[in-house]
Parts: C-alpha cells; structure tokens; sequence
C-alpha cells in the first residue's frame, strides 16, 4: 500500500489501515520516543501508541509524504511533556535564536521551516550535523551527545555553536531577521 | 526581537540519517493491541446475502472454533471482509472499498495508483501474472499483481521493507488474496504455518486479535486450486514459498 492510499484508508477509518501505519511507523516512533526519554521502556511503549491514537484521532489531517515527520513530531512533543511533567529540565545548550526583524513579522509556516531546517543542517557536515540532531531533535545533553560520539565537550560546544550560527544565518538570509550588532551570544 | 526556539523548529525534521529505528524501539505487537484496544473503527455495512457462499465455506472451520467456545473477529481480506462469531452464530460483515486499486470496468482493467491511472487489460492471463512495483517516499518497495482471466480474476500485494524484514503478503494478516468471486487462492496442496513452523490444520481458522495471524480455510469440497499466475508472481519476483507440503 503507497502512502497515498494509506493516507486514503485511513480518511474512511479503516482499521486495518491503521494497522499498517502502526507496522510501518512503530519502529521509527518509538525509537525517536526512546532516545529522549531513556530507560524507561514501558513509558516508551505508551507514548508510542498514544502517538499513534492521536494519529487516529487527526486522521484527516495526514497527508502522503508528511505522515513520517507528523508522527515524529507528536512523538518528540509527548516524550519531552513526560519529562516536564516529572520535572526534568531539557537540558538544551542556549536553544534560543534571537532574530532582530526590520520588517513586518513573517510567520514560518511548517513547509518553509523543514525547507530551512533541512537547508541548515545539509551545510554542517555529518558529525556535526548528528551532534545537533542528537542535542537539538533527541534533547541529548551536551555533555551525553559528545561521549556518544567521542568528542571533546570542548569541539561539541564549539560545533553545537556552529550548528546555531548555520541556522541563523539561513533565516536571515531568508528574511527571517538580521544580525544584529553585539547580538551573537557568547558562549557560556 | 523575534525569538526562535531551535527545538521547535526541529519539530519538522525527520531523521531518516541517524537513528531511523532501533535502539529500545518498542514491541510493535503490543503497541497495536494496546492502540486498537481504543481505536473507533467505521461502521460497517452487512451484505449477509451475497457473501453467502463464503461464509457456507467457512462454517466447517468456524464450528471448530464455536465448538471450543472461541470468540473472535477475524479481518480475512484487503477489502476489509470481517467475519464474526458471537454467540455460535456466523456473521459477515463486508466493507467495501469501491475504490480499491484494482479496477474493473466493462471488461477492461486498470491500476489506481492514487491519481494515476494504468490500463492493464489483456496484460495478464491464468499463467502470467501483470506485475507493477512502486517504491514510495518512506521507502517501501510495493509489488501489485493481477492475473487469471477477465471472467475469473485475481490481484495481491506483495510490500518489501527497506530491511526486507518483511517480503510476504501472506504473512500481513490483513493480505490475503481472493479472486473476483471472493474465493481464497491457495497453492495445491499448500499447507499453511504459523511463525514458529507449526502445521495449521487446512479447517482450522486461527483467532486474530488483530495482530499477524495466519489461516487459511478449504474449498466446499476441501480441495485446494493451484493458481498458475500466483505461483509465477512469486517466483518471478524470488519470493521462496513460504509453504511445505
């Protein structure tokens, strides 16, 4: 069955249709869940099928090609809520950009922003680019993302600088803001 | 100043480089049983009459079942047929999918393949099945296939996994292939196993509770039909048969 059929299927709630979204997007779910929550499998598994009930649930909302990254983003969104809920801080190296806008306030629509994303990241190269994703995406410290990777926390800093800087640049060079002077933050 | 946060702007990235699946990924199985514990399907609409004959077919291996006091739902065909026991009794719910991708219309045939229409009549006979294969954006290998003759026709499905984990319809327990008169396609003398080896009894039906399950069920007479075109799909395609026997 093509995404598009699926996406189909699911429209005139066939169950079986949601079947085979769990079989093809379990896997990539609850990993995505797995790696931010850590160690708690059993959580892992009922963030995993809320995910795919709140799927059920917006059904209508799914579109061929965009149900992967739908189902991505409710699963980041449900596992880094349980970590708030129990109080644990996501420990995110400086996750803000602080864009000075001279113009009328553009709003980024979800398509323009996995354009710019995606644009960002294609200029880091790999090991970068898998650091930012680990902190950034996955909520990894710092401190975890480079002992995975075998990095001096040093290098993940200045990388993870990097990585912000890239996308800064990207939405500025977009229309999203300009740089303003003094602005760049220094590193903590 | 407008504020950005990154990891909200990371909510629209897909990692299909780093870490697409594995680590503690969960147990699929349980996750479908727990979401379809709570999941609302469609209404169905109940044609008792004209799926007569198939539920006559499988009321020898149904009566096993009610016999040993087993309840079940069974989904049994990729156009979503169901068949219920409650209470000893033999219901047949049949939701159709009038736009499934195998169309029929006045003798002529042809693939719908979400928006884009392929003609197939007089591409495929009993012997030589009409294979279309699409790969898709989660990159998913599908093979289509159609063959018998236009009075007696017969179409499956066959999905391929980017880790071949899975290369089989037969073994998705909502794929299973039937022919225009709704009658399973069967390899002669093919017997049916389950996931660990164990022969399944041609009348027995084996409960679903909507999770991969195997079964198959006979003829009125009990015999099995060799479909020729079903049997060159696989091997053109290099499928091993999953069957002994």
């Amino acid at each position: 069955m093509t995404e598009e059929q699926l996406v189909k299927a699911l429209g005139r709630s066939d169950l079986s249709a949601l079947e085979a979204l769990m079989d093809r997007y379990t896997p990539y779910v609850s990993s995505v869940i797995a790696r931010i929550l850590r160690n708690r499998p059993a959580d892992a598994e009922e963030l995993t099928a809320d995910v795919f009930l709140a799927a059920w649930d917006n059904r209508d909302k799914l579109r061929p090609g965009k149900v992967k990254g739908y189902l991505g983003a409710i699963a980041r969104n449900r596992a880094f809520n349980l970590l708030r809920a129990d109080r644990e801080s996501l420990p995110l190296e400086e996750d803000a950009l602080l864009l000075e806008t001279d113009g009328p306030d553009r709003e980024l629509d979800k398509r323009e922003t996995a354009r710019l994303v995606n644009q960002a990241l294609a200029r880091l190269d790999k090991p970068q680019r898998e650091l930012f994703v680990r902190h950034y995406y996955y909520g990894q410290t710092m401190q975890e993302a480079a002992l995975a990777m075998g990095l001096n926390p040093s290098t993940a800093k200045t990388w993870l600088r990097r990585g912000r800087e890239t996308l800064k640049t990207i939405l500025e060079q977009e229309g999203y803001g300009h740089e303003a002077a003094g602005y760049l933050q220094a590193d903590g | 100043m407008k504020r950005l946060d990154i990891s909200r702007l990371m909510d629209e990235y897909v990692d299909n480089e780093f870490f697409p699946q594995g680590g503690e990924a969960a147990d699929t199985q349980a996750v479908k049983a727990r979401v379809l514990a709570q999941a609302v399907p469609a209404k169905r609409r109940r044609v008792p009459l004209k799926m007569a004959l198939l539920a006559a077919a499988l009321a020898v291996g149904c009566a096993l079942c009610v016999a040993a006091g087993l309840p079940g739902i069974f989904v049994v065909s990729p156009n979503g047929t169901q068949i219920t026991l409650e209470d000893g009794g033999l219901y047949l719910d049949y939701t159709r999918h009038d736009d499934y991708w195998l169309l029929a219309e006045d003798g002529r045939f042809f693939l719908d393949m979400g928006g884009e229409r392929i003609e197939i009549t007089g591409k495929f006979d009993a012997d030589t099945p009409y294979i279309h294969t699409v790969e898709d954006v989660s990159g998913i290998t599908f093979h289509y296939v159609v063959g018998g003759t236009p009075d007696n026709y017969g179409f499956t499905e066959f999905e391929i996994v980017p880790d071949n984990s899975r290369s089989e319809v037969m073994p998705h327990n909502t794929f299973v292939t039937f022919d225009a008169q709704g009658r399973p396609l069967l390899e002669k003398n093919m017997n049916l196993r389950d996931r660990d080896g164990t022969l399944l009894c041609p009348s027995t039906i084996r409960l679903s509770d909507f999770d991969d399950s195997y079964w198959m069920y006979p003829y009125e007479d009990g015999t099995a039909v060799e479909w020729r075109w079903y049997t060159a799909a696989r091997e053109q395609l290099g499928f091993n048969s999953f069957y002994a026997g």
